[in-house]
């Protein structure tokens, strides 16, 4: 009997450890696919990081229920997901209470070279209290202020013009034409210096694509820098592009190359095309030459310094209908005041980005008086008023009027949060099979568009993230194995 | 007797955990600390003298253990071992060695 009990004992205590194995086992390789990782702010997490930085935030307090909460007070906060393992997918859910705060965005970082992060909709005021009759189809919503449609392809197949429109998260690929448009082929020169990745818009109508972009590789940075300049039609497919190689100096000296170029000509169907200017921040660009006549940029101009170039700063004039923007300057020599619309933005320090809200309706102009300046904000900029053009429908923003601007339709990839009590629950969902891992976590950005003018908070409870993939099999068990044995003594630290 | 079969299976499940955390940082920590189960095989080990039982390991058990903590001896010493430069590999090859030679002197001291 004795011995009967003493193997018991034993049995129960090894099933306890192989059970702890197997428990730790089921997190690490997640063998159905799914994981779900949380976390109460407040509580330290090996998964997830706080939002940071702490700047931005405000001391942790608890409510009645003895929940935990951090208030955010600034736009962006960020926050990282290391996960145990690789997944394909990651829905984030916050939990939080909202203080007033008309937009909440939750973005992943695609491009760290160029910080571009890729936003999905967590909660939008304007939207939630829309009364307009509504159809639905999958997660894109059409709000229709007289009900005139009554399926979303309707409103696709036969479209109002785009002045009524106004689009939030939603591509609006329908074919754009410029009304009396006429082509020609006189030489346009963009005589200005832009550092870095850029993107931007261009038209043509019975004439052919043509760019020529000169540049120097002032090798700030070690490494290779290549220049790819890619086009893109409306429906995102690549449809010209060239690429050339790095100068030959991979050095950090400063040195600039000699003047290069990269000529672009292609004979592509009418309409409007995205160009992509590839490459990292060693290249300045110092010229455009072009027979297209319309040509605006996308969320960002970077206007570079003049070092090495030429012996003075020029000044940049700029037009754009972005009403939310953020200067900043990498260098003491670019601190200045910027001129938007008549209002004047003092850059008063170098790695501190000046925000600034415009208050003016359409488009406005600026300048900046000594360039060495990156400009952010979600819209349009052109050098000049005639090459100005947005073939986009008008962006939903924080406070945008939709009476004053006769919007009539809202088009929008967004499903309402679940709010219960005050408490409300959001969830972003991410594909991040090609979303690059900084120091083996992704980098998420919350945004909180309107912060600073509404000066709320938005105190967040709780994060969870789940992560999936396919479920694992046993040979996938075995590669994720022998692969992680791999990188152990592939690693210098093992 | 239930006293020395709780001490071999957390102890050897602690140092399981160990190995685990070693091979794949996070493994074990991400979800709890193993060193609670430290305390607990401390707490046995002090019983186990205090009641006099004598601890008896079989031999192949014995080379188990000694095996799993060479192993963690050598990847701890090859990752704090940066410094050692050229050294590196021979103090980590020494610590995996030294676990074995520690184990045969043990022996010897209790054979004696």
């Amino acid at each position: 009997m004795h011995r009967l009990v003493y193997h018991l004992f034993r049995l129960l205590l090894i099933t306890i450890s192989v059970s702890l194995f197997l428990f730790l086992g089921g997190k690490e390789f997640a063998p159905s696919g799914t994981l779900t990782l949380r976390t109460e702010v407040g509580q330290p997490s090996p998964f997830f990081s706080r939002f940071l930085p702490d700047t931005r935030t405000e001391e942790l307090y608890r409510d009645a229920n003895g929940s935990s909460f951090v208030p955010i007070v600034g736009d962006p906060t960020y926050l990282t997901l290391m996960p145990p393992s690789d997944f394909d997918e990651v829905e984030l859910e916050l939990t939080y209470r909202n203080q007033g705060l008309p937009v909440v965005e939750l973005g992943v970082l695609t491009n760290p070279e160029t910080e571009a992060y890729l936003l999905q909709p967590l909660q939008h005021q304007i939207l939630d209290e829309l009364d307009w009759p509504r159809v639905r189809q999958g997660d894109v919503v059409l709000y229709d202020r007289h009900g005139r449609y009554d399926t979303l392809a309707d409103f696709l197949v036969d479209p109002p013009p785009r002045e009524e429109i106004s689009a939030y998260h939603y591509q609006f690929d329908r074919p754009f034409s410029i009304p009396h448009y006429t082509p020609n082929s006189e030489l346009r020169t963009l005589d200005l210096t832009l550092r870095g990745e850029h993107e931007f818009l261009t038209y043509i109508e019975h004439e052919r694509l043509n760019f020529t972009f000169e540049y120097m590789d002032m090798n700030r940075t070690i490494g290779v820098d290549p220049v790819s300049v890619l086009v893109f039609n409306q429906t995102d497919d690549l449809v010209a592009g060239k690429t050339n190689e790095d100068d030959g100096d991979v050095s950090s000296g400063g040195r600039g190359s000699e003047m290069q170029s990269i000529s672009l000509d292609a004979k592509l169907p009418d309409g409007v095309y995205k160009v992509i200017l590839k490459v990292n921040r060693d290249i300045f660009f110092r010229r455009i030459t072009t027979t297209q006549q319309k040509l605006t940029f996308l969320n960002q101009l970077f206007l570079g310094d003049e070092v090495g170039y030429q012996s003075a700063p020029r000044s940049v004039m700029f037009v754009t209908e972005a009403k939310s923007l953020s200067f900043e300057t990498q260098h003491a020599e670019g601190v200045q005041t910027v001129n938007v619309a008549q209002a004047s933005v003092v850059i008063e320090e170098p790695f501190v980005a000046k925000r600034h809200r415009v208050r003016a309706q359409g488009l406005i102009s600026g300048v900046v008086p000594k360039g060495d300046v990156l400009m952010r904000g979600a819209g349009h900029y052109a050098f000049s008023r005639e090459m100005y053009f947005n073939p986009d429908p008008t962006r939903l923003e924080w406070d945008t009027d939709l009476d004053a601007l006769g919007i009539r339709y809202v088009i929008a990839r967004y499903t309402s949060p679940e709010i219960t009590d005050d408490l409300v629950r959001a969830h972003a969902t991410f594909d991040v099979t090609s979303i690059p891992k900084m120091r083996d976590a992704w980098k998420f950005v919350l945004s909180l568009p309107g912060v600073y003018d509404v000066g709320s908070s938005l105190d967040v409870a709780q994060v969870k993230a789940v992560l999936r993939r396919d479920p694992t099999s046993v040979q996938d068990f075995f590669s994720r194995g022998f692969k992680k044995i791999g990188r152990m003594f592939d690693s210098t630290d093992l | 007797m239930f006293l020395s079969s709780a001490f071999k299976i957390s102890l050897t499940t602690y140092l399981l955990l160990i190995l685990a955390e070693v091979l794949q940082p996070g493994f074990v920590s991400n979800y709890f600390s193993a060193h609670w189960l430290l305390l607990i095989v401390v707490l046995l080990f002090l019983s186990l003298i205090y009641r006099g039982e004598r601890l008896v390991f079989r031999s192949g058990v014995a080379w188990g253990l000694t095996l799993v903590v060479a192993v963690i001896a050598c990847v701890v010493t090859w990752r704090l071992g940066a410094p050692l430069q050229e050294l590196r590999s021979l103090m980590s090859l020494v610590a995996f060695v030294l676990s074995f030679v520690l184990k045969g002197t043990l022996e010897k001291d209790i054979d004696r």
